[in-house]
């Protein structure tokens, strides 16, 4: 079969899963918007500006979260780059596009970099060596065992960045958006 | 191959999107490569900037004694009167044009400008009215003019997005990222926004990196993404998928490091910046959005829309429109005279206009309580004008009509479809032929209407 990439929603609910950082609660109706009181909801036109996700529970699934019609919030930006339908019309199969915009947003984006920091700190908890690290690392983004001299190739990638936490962080971080994170096969 | 075929095969962004232009090229010998549009939110005024009616001034204030449509229903209008120009009239350029003296520096350049006073558009309300100039559809979401630029023709510089909006309207009446959505094409026509209205000196595009502070760090790390990545396509065999998201990053790589150069308008002279009225309190905001759009289609962005906002003016016209007027003319004209001098108008197009017009007659949506001289017009689609520039355009004219009040479009009849398929027919397009497949249909910019305005064209 020929490697798929992740959905919106996929790519974002897998980051907060690999970085522990997702809230697993299920079920229930839709969440609702945290919305600023002084917004005046009677000029929707300003919801997507003003609104946020609920601090209570933005780290749920991505299917929970609320959708704006006209685009989605700014914390789900990756929805917006990452060919979430309009939902005014009806979508019988999404496109799936290639675009620098979406390498942009995984290079840089506040988001995947808050996910590679917390993985990071993840993986520096417990093991004491470095090559356990990596091979804890490798289990946990790609869910299989190492292969033959790829702890190595990872581990003197993070010997060759400065700083322990952001070399470790920048690791993270590349796994993160690397094609075998972001493509089922 | 054809076009559709090719794209499915290929959806990965402008560098392939510049291949597919040369690749796919036009249908006819294009007029114009590149085309700005200046969008005036809200429904600017043609009898007080553009289209001079004797009858009207003379009747001022007399009680509006046209018959209204059956059924037309508008707040404010019980009682209403004529209202005439709010301001002098003068004649510019070698020809003569009348035009509006709230304008002078656009009366410089008038002998470049074609007015259409016939245009006419379907809605009365703002966010379909709105949908329509942008999209040819005023109720369903269909992709924005700019997508189907795109599709059509591909980008010309393949660090940057074929299609930019500059500090687009999000807010307001009709304001909605839907106006640079590509709706049913592939997300790589989409718009690109950058920065917010109001505020275009920190326009900058979304999740730039900072090039000069990790600019290393940031490369090493796609060298080693890159690394990772050939080892997986070794893996499961290469795939053109995951090759194009490999080339994407470089893509982005380049673009953060290009774009912030290109909106660099430090790099301008102050001559320029002063022709465009940047420094200048009034019009410094439009001024930077002018010549970044300039540089923006001089480094080879297809597609490049400038939002002004604010030209809703139901109430208090007298003293809004000329505040708009003083904040959009130094910058419009600046541009056109820029643009020339560059040689860059001969095949860029530019279009300027609001949703739709306003009413001859006047409206009062204090209920009696503000003095007249407080009062506005309603919104009118059945006849404005907008104008063109550059691009194939036969320069200095004015084509088309409206009756002796400017109320109903008359002659030389311009619809909003008839707009888009000049637009497309300039750039090398027929709108007829530029179509998408999509829901067992193929589509097209201009549905199933639409004429070339061919007395305007060179």
């Amino acid at each position: 079969m020929s490697p798929r990439r992740l959905e919106g929603e996929t790519i974002r609910d897998a980051m907060l899963a690999i970085s522990g950082q997702l809230d697993p609660a299920s079920g229930g109706p839709s969440l609702p918007f945290w919305v600023p009181g002084n917004m005046n909801l009677g000029k929707p036109e300003f919801l997507s500006d003003n609104a946020k996700l609920d601090p209570a529970t933005n780290r749920r699934r991505s299917i929970y979260q609320p959708t704006v019609r006209k685009g989605q919030v700014e914390e789900m930006d990756v929805l917006n780059l990452f060919d979430f339908p309009d939902t005014n019309q009806i979508t019988g199969a999404r496109s799936t596009t290639t675009v620098p915009t979406q390498a942009l947003y995984l290079m840089n984006a506040p988001f995947v970099k808050q996910q590679a920091t917390a993985l990071a700190n993840l993986t520096l908890q417990g093991e004491r060596t470095a090559s356990e690290r990596v091979r804890k690392l490798i289990r946990r983004v790609y869910a299989r065992a190492p292969e033959s001299g790829e702890v190595d190739r990872l581990r003197s990638y993070a010997a060759s960045l400065p700083g322990r936490a952001e070399a470790w962080e920048r690791l993270c971080h590349t796994l993160l958006i690397s094609n075998e994170f972001l493509y089922r096969r | 191959m054809t076009r559709q075929e090719f794209l499915r095969r290929s959806a990965c962004g402008f560098g392939i999107a510049a291949l597919q232009s040369m690749m796919a090229g036009t249908h006819h010998p294009a007029r114009a490569k590149r085309l700005i549009f200046l969008f005036m939110q809200g429904g600017p005024s043609q009898m007080d900037l553009f289209d001079y009616k004797p009858q009207l001034e003379r009747r001022h204030s007399q009680p509006f004694s046209l018959a209204l449509p059956k059924n037309y229903e508008a707040p404010g209008i019980r009682g209403t009167r004529f209202f005439g120009p709010i301001s002098k009239f003068v004649r510019r350029g070698q020809r003569g044009m009348l035009m509006t003296e709230m304008l002078p520096h656009l009366g410089g350049v008038v002998d470049d400008v074609c007015f259409l006073h016939g245009m006419h558009a379907d809605s009365e309300a703002h966010a379909p009215a709105i949908q329509q100039l942008h999209t040819g559809h005023s109720v369903q979401v269909r992709p924005s003019m700019g997508s189907w630029v795109l599709y059509g023709l591909g980008s010309e510089n393949r660090n940057l997005p074929g299609f930019i909006t500059i500090c687009p309207a999000l807010g307001g009446d009709g304001g909605t990222p839907q106006l640079y959505g590509s709706g049913f094409l592939p997300a790589s026509y989409q718009g690109t926004p950058l920065g917010r209205s109001g505020d275009a000196k920190n326009a900058r595009f979304g999740y730039l990196g900072d090039a000069v502070r990790t600019g290393d760090d940031q490369r090493r790390q796609l060298d080693f993404l890159a690394a990772l990545n050939l080892r997986d396509a070794e893996r499961v065999g290469i795939e053109a998928e995951l090759d194009a998201r490999v080339a994407s990053f470089e893509l982005a790589f380049r673009m953060q490091m290009e774009a912030p150069t290109v909106l660099d308008l430090a790099r301008e002279t102050e001559a320029t910046k002063s022709l465009y009225g940047i420094g200048e309190k009034e019009t410094d905001n439009f001024g930077r959005q002018s010549l970044m759009a300039r540089r923006l289609v001089e480094a080879g962005v297809r597609f490049v829309q400038v939002t002004d906002g604010g030209w809703d003016h139901h109430g208090k016209l007298r003293e809004a429109l000329p505040v708009r007027c003083k904040a959009v003319d130094k910058p419009i004209a600046g541009l056109i005279a820029d643009l020339k001098g560059r040689g860059l108008l001969e095949d860029t197009l530019l279009i300027w206009g609001g949703e739709f017009g306003r009413t001859p007659f006047d409206q009062d949506l204090s209920q009696g309580k503000a003095p007249a001289s407080d009062r506005g017009r309603e919104h009118n689609p059945r006849g404005f004008t907008m104008f063109l520039a550059g691009g194939g355009v036969k320069p200095g004219i004015a084509h088309g009509a409206t009756d002796d009040f400017g109320w109903d479009a008359v002659q030389g009849k311009v619809h909003i479809h008839d707009l888009h398929a000049t637009m497309l027919h300039l750039l090398g397009l027929d709108h007829e032929r530029l179509t998408y497949r999509y829901t067992g249909r193929d589509y097209r910019l201009t549905d199933v209407f639409g004429h070339v305005v061919k007395e305007i064209l060179l």
